[in-house]
């Protein structure tokens, strides 16, 4: 059985499969965080994008690789991620049971009772 | 156009060697993106200011929680204590026993916590957190103790002393006047705890150190 996927790990894992930003595109910590932002539609803490990004490496959800920055970075290594397979069907899983609850289910319009 | 210096002296101080280039790189681009947007400098350094606190509060909510934790089981067991045998003396012995114990505790929880980041300032920083956040879970304990068996516990040989200050002190209640000593007590205690914690936490560091890179 895979293992359950909260949303925030979800929103991280799906900046990778499909970025909608051409920053996202590049999957390294920035490209990240802003594709992260962009998706979820509100301000992210870094440290939450990073403890999660740790967080589903060590689950082998994620590989990473680091490649050299450039000076708009001060000369600092980038640290690429990509999913997994592991990671992949853990996404596939939380799809699966999203469509599950939400199944037959028909709600009111907003705004009504 | 750098961060503020500060800001980003504590980010690398917290971040692991892995990450320690890694992430203050990208929050440097970023910072830089921020600069030349519309919104300028005084929001990108807010901005960076924002994220280092993010990185730190990740930081220090673990041994903040362990210290919760031991703190609060420590002063439940103090309340439990009171109702049993409300009048008892302190025991010596017994008290200096659990003080020994919630050093090892310190120690032991500040290296298990830094043990991942290999560093032994963490272990230190998070004794001293753990310190500060366990005394003050058993600082709201001693304070709930006032107020729910002040009048039984004013007995106590060791209230004696309390009881007279209070008898001068112009309160309508012993139950009003001990809560004001106790909450007056509670940075000099926060205080202690977070000395008492270092000091654990540089024994806790000792074995940081020790793990083979």
């Amino acid at each position: 059985m895979a293992e359950h996927l909260g949303a925030f790990e979800q929103a991280v894992l799906l900046a990778l499969v499909h970025p909608r930003t051409e920053l996202g595109r590049e999957a390294y910590g920035r490209a990240i965080l802003t594709e992260v932002q962009h998706r979820l539609d509100r301000d992210v803490a870094a440290g939450a994008v990073y403890a999660t990004l740790d967080r589903l490496e060590q689950k082998g959800f994620l590989s990473s690789r680091l490649e050299s920055g450039g000076a708009e970075r001060g000369g600092r290594p980038k640290r690429h991620y990509s999913i997994e397979p592991k990671g992949l069907r853990a996404l596939h899983a939380a799809r699966a049971a999203t469509a599950r609850l939400w199944a037959g289910v028909r709600l009111p319009a907003k705004g009504t009772s | 156009m750098n961060p503020p210096r500060w800001s980003e002296r504590v980010l690398r101080r917290l971040l692991t060697d892995r990450d320690r280039d890694t992430v203050s790189g990208d929050l440097l681009e970023e910072f830089r993106a921020r600069v030349a947007s519309p919104a300028g400098e005084r929001v990108a350094r807010s901005w960076y200011r924002r994220q280092v606190a993010s990185v730190a509060w990740r930081s220090a909510r673990l041994p903040l929680a362990i210290g919760i934790a031991l703190g609060g089981a420590l002063g439940a067991w103090i309340l439990v204590d009171t109702v049993r045998q409300p009048l008892a003396d302190d025991d010596a012995p017994g008290m200096l026993i659990a003080f020994a114990a919630i050093i090892a505790i310190w120690a032991a929880a500040s290296a298990a916590v830094a043990w991942p980041t290999r560093r032994p300032a963490h272990a230190v920083v998070a004794g001293m957190l753990l310190g500060a956040a366990t005394l003050l879970a058993l600082h709201l304990a001693a304070i709930a103790r006032v107020v729910m068996f002040a009048d039984t516990i004013r007995a106590r040989d060791d209230w004696q002393n309390l009881v007279l200050r209070y008898e001068h002190s112009g309160f309508a209640t012993l139950r009003a006047y001990a809560t004001y000593e106790y909450v007056r007590q509670t940075p000099l205690l926060l205080a202690i705890g977070a000395v008492a914690g270092t000091v654990s936490g540089a024994f806790g560091s000792i074995v940081v150190r020790l793990r083979p890179r």
